[in-house]
C-alpha cells in the first residue's frame, strides 16, 4: 500500500513536470536548465524503470557484465548488427535507452519551442499564402517552402543543445556508470590527476567550436542571402 | 525588504492590490517560501544535520523523519533545510561577484569600443567555448576544490554572460547625447560608465541576475555531486544526491530524490520569477 502511495506521488510529480514542461524548461535565449535536473531525472528513471518496473537493465555502463561484440567500429550496437547478433543489438539498445531518454528529456523543450515559433513565423508569411493560392499541394509546401525557411534557427538551437550536452553528459555518465569521457575526467579528478581533465575539457571545447563552424557553413548553404 | 513592504502598504491601496496580485502568481509565492526556508531553515530543522544515528540508517520516511534518513543515519529533512542556506549563499556571492565584474566590463566595453571591446569579446568567446561544467572542472583542477573556489568558479563562469548581454544592450548608447553631455561636463570615463551607463541596463541586469542564480545553484550542486566543492559532511543538495545515488538501485529513493526536489523547486521558482519580470517589463514598455 505504501509503495503504491509513493508510486502515485512520483507519478503526480512527474506528470506535473511534464505538463508544465516546455514552459519552465525552455527559457528563451539564455535559458539554461542544467546538469542537475539530468542527474535527478536519471535517478528517478532508474528507480521507476529499473527497480519498480524492471523494464530496463541496471545502470552499469554499456552492457553490464555481458561480453561486448567483436571490435569493428567500437560502437557496440553497430558492431552487434555487423556480427549479425540481433539479441545483443537489442540488449545494447536497452542499455543506452535510459541515459539517452534522460538527456533528451531536458534538452528537447528548447528545440520544441524554437521550432514552433520558427514554423509559425514562416506559416504566416506571404509566399506561403501565394504558394497555397497557386494550388500547390500542402506536402510540397511543407517540404519545399516551409522547411528550408524555418531551418536556420532550428539548426542553431540543435547545435547549441548538442554543444551543451557535451558538458551535460558528464553527470549523466556518472549516474549510469557509462564509461565515457565524462566519467574518465571525474575519476581522474578523484585521484588528483589533472592532465586527463584538461584533455577532456580541450577535446569538448574543440568539438564545440567545430560544431559551430559546421553550423555556420550550413546556414550559408541554406540561406543565399548570407553568401555575399 | 520589510521597510519596502510597509511603505508600500502605507502608500495606498492600489499598491496593496498589486502586491496581492503578485503574491497570487505561483513563482513569486514559491520563491517567498524558498526565501523563508533559506532564512529560517536551521530553526525549522527538527534534528542536528551533523548528528549521525548509526542505529537508524536508511530509514524510510515516517513521522519521526519526514524525509527519512540516509546511509549515516542523518535526518534528511534537516539536512535539506540547512543545505538551502549553504547553496543559496554560495550562489548569491558567486553571482554577485561575477555579475558585478561582468556588467562593469560589459558597460566599459560598450563605452570604450575599439580595442578594449575587441579584447573583451575575444575573452568572452574563449571562456564560452568551454561547456560550463567542464570549465569549472578544469578550474578546480588548477586551483583545487572547496567552497571558496566554488564561489570563484561561479564568478568566472558568470562574467562572460553578463559582459556579453550588458555590452549588447548598452552599445546603442555610445553615441547618445547624454553621454556626450556628461563627457563635456568633464566627468571621467569610469564615472560615466557607473552613473550614466549601467543604470540603463537595470532591467536586463536584474533578470539576468535571477537567471544566473538559478544556474549557479545547479552548478554548485553538480560540482558537489561529483565530489568537488562543499566538503561531504556538510549538508549540500548535490552531495546528498550523490550519497543516495548508490542506494536507488536497491529501492531506497528518499536520500537522493528529496534534495533533488529541493533543487528543482528552487530553480523553478527563480526561473519563473525572472520570466515574470521579463514579461512585466515588456508589458510596461508597450
Amino acid at each position: 500500500m505504501r509503495k503504491l502511495t509513493v508510486l502515485i506521488c512520483i507519478f503526480l510529480i512527474f506528470s506535473g513536470l511534464l505538463l508544465a514542461y516546455p514552459e519552465w524548461l525552455s527559457l528563451g535565449e539564455h535559458g539554461k536548465i542544467a546538469e542537475l535536473v539530468h542527474i535527478w531525472l536519471g535517478l528517478i528513471f532508474i528507480y521507476i524503470f529499473y527497480y519498480i518496473l524492471g523494464a530496463f537493465p541496471a545502470p552499469f555502463g554499456r552492457l553490464g557484465g555481458a561480453d561486448p561484440p567483436s571490435f569493428v567500429t567500437g560502437l557496440y550496437s553497430i558492431d552487434a548488427l555487423i556480427n549479425g547478433n540481433l539479441t545483443l543489438f537489442l540488449e545494447t539498445l536497452r542499455y543506452i535507452a535510459m541515459p539517452a531518454i534522460t538527456l533528451s528529456f531536458t534538452s528537447s523543450p528548447p528545440i520544441f519551442s524554437v521550432t514552433r515559433s520558427a514554423v509559425s513565423k514562416v506559416l504566416g508569411s506571404q509566399f506561403v499564402e501565394a504558394a497555397r493560392s497557386y494550388g500547390i499541394p500542402s506536402r510540397v509546401i511543407n517540404f519545399r517552402h516551409i522547411a528550408p525557411n524555418a531551418a536556420p534557427p532550428i539548426i542553431n538551437i540543435v547545435a547549441m543543445t548538442f554543444g551543451y550536452l557535451i558538458g551535460g553528459a558528464v553527470l549523466v555518465e556518472v549516474v549510469f556508470s557509462w564509461p565515457g569521457i565524462g566519467t574518465y575526467a571525474v575519476q581522474a579528478m578523484d585521484f588528483s590527476d589533472y592532465d586527463p581533465v584538461l584533455g577532456v575539457v580541450l577535446l569538448s571545447a574543440t568539438i564545440y567550436v567545430v560544431i559551430y563552424f559546421l553550423v555556420d557553413i550550413l546556414q550559408v548553404v541554406l540561406d543565399p542571402r548570407l553568401r555575399e | 525588504m520589510i521597510k519596502i513592504i510597509i511603505s508600500m502598504l502605507l502608500k495606498n491601496r492600489k499598491n496593496l492590490q498589486k502586491m496581492i496580485i503578485q503574491l497570487r502568481r505561483p513563482p513569486v509565492f514559491v520563491f517567498l517560501i524558498m526565501l523563508f526556508i533559506v532564512v529560517f531553515g536551521p530553526l525549522l530543522a527538527p534534528y542536528d544535520p551533523l548528528e549521525p544515528k548509526p542505529m537508524n540508517t536508511l530509514a524510510a520516511p515516517s513521522w519521526d523523519h519526514w524525509f527519512g534518513t540516509d546511509n549515516y543515519g542523518f535526518d534528511i529533512l534537516s539536512r535539506v533545510l540547512y543545505a538551502a542556506q549553504i547553496d543559496f549563499s554560495l550562489a548569491l556571492i558567486g553571482v554577485l561577484i561575477g555579475g558585478g565584474i561582468g556588467s562593469l566590463l560589459g558597460a566599459s566595453a560598450a563605452y570604450r569600443g575599439g580595442i578594449t571591446d575587441f579584447f573583451l569579446l575575444r575573452f568572452v568567446e574563449v571562456v564560452q567555448s568551454f561547456p560550463v561544467l567542464l570549465f569549472a572542472l578544469a578550474l578546480f583542477a588548477a586551483i583545487g576544490g572547496g567552497s571558496r573556489n566554488m564561489v570563484l568558479a561561479i564568478a568566472i563562469v558568470n562574467i562572460p554572460m553578463y559582459l556579453r548581454i550588458i555590452r549588447s544592450s548598452l552599445l546603442p548608447l555610445r553615441t547618445a547625447e547624454f553621454v556626450d553631455a556628461a563627457r563635456c561636463a568633464g566627468l571621467n570615463g569610469f564615472i560615466i560608465v557607473i552613473k550614466h551607463f549601467i543604470p540603463n541596463a537595470k532591467g536586463q541586469i536584474f533578470s539576468l541576475f535571477v537567471l544566473s542564480c538559478a544556474y549557479a545553484i545547479q552548478i554548485i550542486a553538480g560540482l558537489s555531486f561529483i565530489g568537488l566543492g562543499v566538503e561531504p559532511p556538510h549538508p549540500e543538495w548535490g552531495s546528498m544526491i550523490n550519497a543516495g545515488a548508490g542506494y536507488i538501485m536497491l529501492g531506497v529513493w528518499w536520500p537522493s530524490i528529496f534534495p533533488g526536489l529541493a533543487i528543482v523547486i528552487s530553480v523553478y521558482a527563480i526561473n519563473g520569477l525572472s520570466r515574470q519580470q521579463m514579461t512585466d517589463q515588456i508589458r510596461s514598455s508597450v
